[in-house]
Parts: C-alpha cells; sequence; structure tokens
C-alpha cells in the first residue's frame, strides 16, 4: 500500500543519508545534532525503520527503539517530514516498529510523549502513567533541589 | 518489603510468545567499556581493582578505619562539583563493617556487570518479583549497555581467603551510547535496605552514564519511588512530557 504509492521502508541503516535524516530532524523541532553521534546512536539501535520517498531517495519518516531486546523497550526520535505529515506515515512506521518489538517478545514497549502528540500515540495503543508510573529524567539542576 | 521496582511491568508474565534469541547484532565496536561478559553458568569472580580516587578524601578516611574495629562507612563523597570531573572507578568499597562476631563485611559497588544470573534470579526472588526466565534474564543483562551490582563480601577473622560473597543490589541501564539511557531493574535485597545502598546503586549508574557522555537518563518510576527519584536529582513529566506504555497490564 505504502510502495504503490512510492514510499518504501527500510529496516535498516545501510542506505540512510543521516544528513537528510538531521534535516528531518530539524524540521520538526529538533535540535541539530552532531551527524557522527546520531551514527553511533543509530548503530546502537537494535529496532529501526524508517521510509524512504522513492521519487527523492530521502527519509520522510523515521522511528527507532533502544532497550535490552528481551523485555523493555523505548521509542524514539519518531518523526515524518512536516511535507509528508497527515498521510499515516508516522501511524506507518510505529505501527511495524511495534510489531518487530513483539515478534522479539519485547512486551513492554514505552516511550515519552510531548504533551501535544499524545493524541497521537494513544489510538496506536499507548496509555501515559498507567498505573501511576510516571516517566522521569535526570536533570543536574533538579540535583540541587533536594527535598 | 518489595525492592525499589522501576520496571513498567507489574506482576504477571509476558503473555507474549517466547521467541529464540536470534543475535541482535548490534554493533557494539563504540562500547567504552565491557558490559557483557559470560553471564550463562559462570561464577562471580572476584575482581577488585585498585583505582585511583581523590587521595587527600580517601586518605582521611583509611586513618580513621585502622584506629577501631567500628563500622567504617567509606562511601563515596556527596557529589561536588569536582567529582564529575574525576573518572569514577568500575568497583570500589561503598560501606565496610566489622561485625561483633569479628566478621567484616563490605558492600562493594561494580559497574562491571559482572553477575551471575542465578544469584540475581534468587535476588529478584527476596524483592518479591514475579519470575523470569533465566535465559531472558541473562539475555536482557548482555543487552543492557551498563550493569551495576551491589555485592556484599564477609571474611571471617583468621580464614585467609575464605569470603562470602553475595549479590545484595542491581540495577541497569540500555542505552544507545549517545544520547539517551533508561535506567531499569533497580532492586535492593530488603534485608539491606533503609541504609541509603539504593540511592547510592543510583547515585554511581548515573554519575557513570553522565561520565560516558549520555546528555539524557531517564526511568521510568512507580508511584511510590517517585520521591526517591527526585531526591537524586530525576523530575517526572519534565516540561509535561508523558511517560506512555503499549497495552499495559493495568
Amino acid at each position: 500500500e505504502l510502495e504503490s504509492r512510492g514510499f518504501i521502508l527500510r529496516r535498516t541503516i545501510s542506505d540512510l543519508d543521516i544528513n537528510h535524516l538531521n534535516s528531518v530532524f530539524v524540521a520538526v523541532g529538533f535540535p541539530r545534532r552532531d551527524p557522527d553521534k546520531i551514527r553511533v546512536a543509530l548503530e546502537n539501535t537494535s529496532s529501526l525503520l524508517w521510509i524512504e520517498y522513492e521519487k527523492t531517495r530521502r527519509p520522510v519518516a523515521f522511528a527507532r527503539a533502544t532497550g535490552d531486546d528481551v523485555f523493555n523497550a523505548i521509542v524514539w526520535d519518531v518523526v515524518v517530514d512536516p511535507s509528508y505529515q497527515g498521510m499515516g506515515l508516522g501511524k506507518a512506521v510505529m505501527e511495524r516498529l511495534i510489531d518487530e518489538l513483539l515478534e522479539k517478545g519485547v512486551c513492554n514497549i514505552a516511550l515519552y510523549s510531548e504533551p501535544r502528540v499524545l493524541g497521537f500515540y494513544r489510538p496506536l495503543g499507548f496509555v501515559a502513567d498507567p498505573g501511576g508510573i510516571r516517566g522521569m529524567v535526570y536533570s543536574r539542576k533538579s540535583k540541587n533541589k533536594k527535598l | 518489603m518489595l525492592g525499589i521496582s522501576t520496571r513498567g511491568l507489574k506482576g504477571g508474565e509476558c503473555l507474549c510468545p517466547i521467541v529464540s534469541f536470534g543475535c541482535q547484532c548490534q554493533s557494539s565496536n563504540q562500547l567504552l567499556f565491557s558490559s557483557n561478559p559470560n553471564y550463562g553458568l559462570s561464577k562471580t569472580s572476584r575482581k577488585l581493582k585498585v583505582s585511583r580516587f581523590k587521595a587527600r578524601f580517601w586518605e582521611s578516611i583509611r586513618s580513621g578505619f585502622l584506629k577501631n574495629n567500628s563500622t567504617q562507612v567509606m562511601e563515596a563523597p556527596p557529589d561536588l562539583e569536582e567529582e564529575e570531573e574525576e573518572p569514577m572507578p568500575e568497583e570500589f568499597v561503598l560501606i565496610e563493617k566489622t561485625q561483633p562476631d569479628g566478621v567484616i563485611e563490605q558492600i562493594i559497588f561494580s559497574s562491571g556487570g559482572d553477575v551471575n544470573v542465578y544469584e540475581l534470579q534468587t535476588l529478584c526472588d527476596k524483592v518479591g518479583w514475579p519470575r523470569r526466565p533465566l535465559s531472558k534474564l541473562a539475555a536482557a543483562l548482555k543487552n543492557s549497555y551498563l550493569v551495576a551490582t551491589l555485592h556484599s563480601i564477609r571474611k571471617s577473622p583468621g580464614s585467609e581467603g575464605n569470603e562470602q560473597r553475595t549479590l545484595i543490589g542491581m540495577a541497569r541501564a540500555t542505552s544507545d551510547h549517545a544520547f539517551n539511557a533508561t535506567i531499569w531493574d533497580v532492586l535492593v535485597d530488603p534485608s539491606y535496605q533503609g541504609q541509603g545502598l539504593g540511592k547510592a546503586l543510583v547515585e554511581k549508574v548515573v554519575r557513570a552514564l553522565l561520565q560516558k557522555d549520555i546528555g539524557n537518563i531517564s526511568l521510568f518510576a512507580d508511584s511510590q519511588v517517585v520521591d526517591f527519584y527526585r531526591n537524586l536529582g530525576f523530575e517526572p513529566d519534565p516540561e509535561g512530557i508523558k511517560g506512555m506504555f503499549w497495552h499495559p497490564k493495568y
């Protein structure tokens, strides 16, 4: 279905131009990161999926998941090029990434969602703070604000 | 009393089909230190390394230790800005105490990832976590970026070289080796809880990750341990960002 519209599903980084990917990250508002560091991150990511647009040969959607490949996975860097949003590409990438993780036997699939995209993840089956669990992030600033 | 749990799943086994472990070929040439020794049936081996510390601080501790036989807390210094510049040793003594019967007990922190999977299973049982297949435990450890442990080492007086080494705590982190790390499975043996060991464990894991230049350190905390982690510098829902789980079993 995707292919008929000119979108190719990819599961490895072999044909991925990191700089093109970086442009998509920047286009959706991520800070521009060192491409070499991005490469290290991708090389150490066990599941990733991206969609290449046939005509331009460029990545238009991407998602990856890190974890232990047995129990837990966390999804990062879910992006769709703004010019290609609204077509179901984000959903396509996420659904297939989840399938891949489930096939590996990973049952615990988590992610951190900005407030404005909670509505994107909910229909995919994600629940925020289930059972009162809170996502927490380390901050050197909060280190000094002890209780 | 349950171990400090940060796992997303609470109780209940994974209902997903167990798949065979094809090798997950992560190219790990960028690993800055090894975190996957043989987890199969190997016994833990003692590898206390002599490491560099801030000489003045540890000298002051040691001079106190030699004077008497009471409990000597050799806890790593509190977090000072300077502390983060000094590379953290892979293994070091957190606490050393001498019991009334003369037995010396050391609590040792290690980030070397040397975990006997049977011992880990025992520890998970003690904190009340549901059983997970040993092979999966072993694979999870192998695929973790950092595995940190607390061991208790008991030496009887006069029994040269005869010591008892027990796993009493563990924490691990997965990571992409560049940007993000997530801490999972923080646990401390219930009979050793209440002494600040959990805090020390997490604090050292965070420090090790920061020293590897991992900028984003995250975790998922059950509601009853949110304050525990806040105290260690973790912030819930920063900027309104929410942790979400796919079809959680709640």
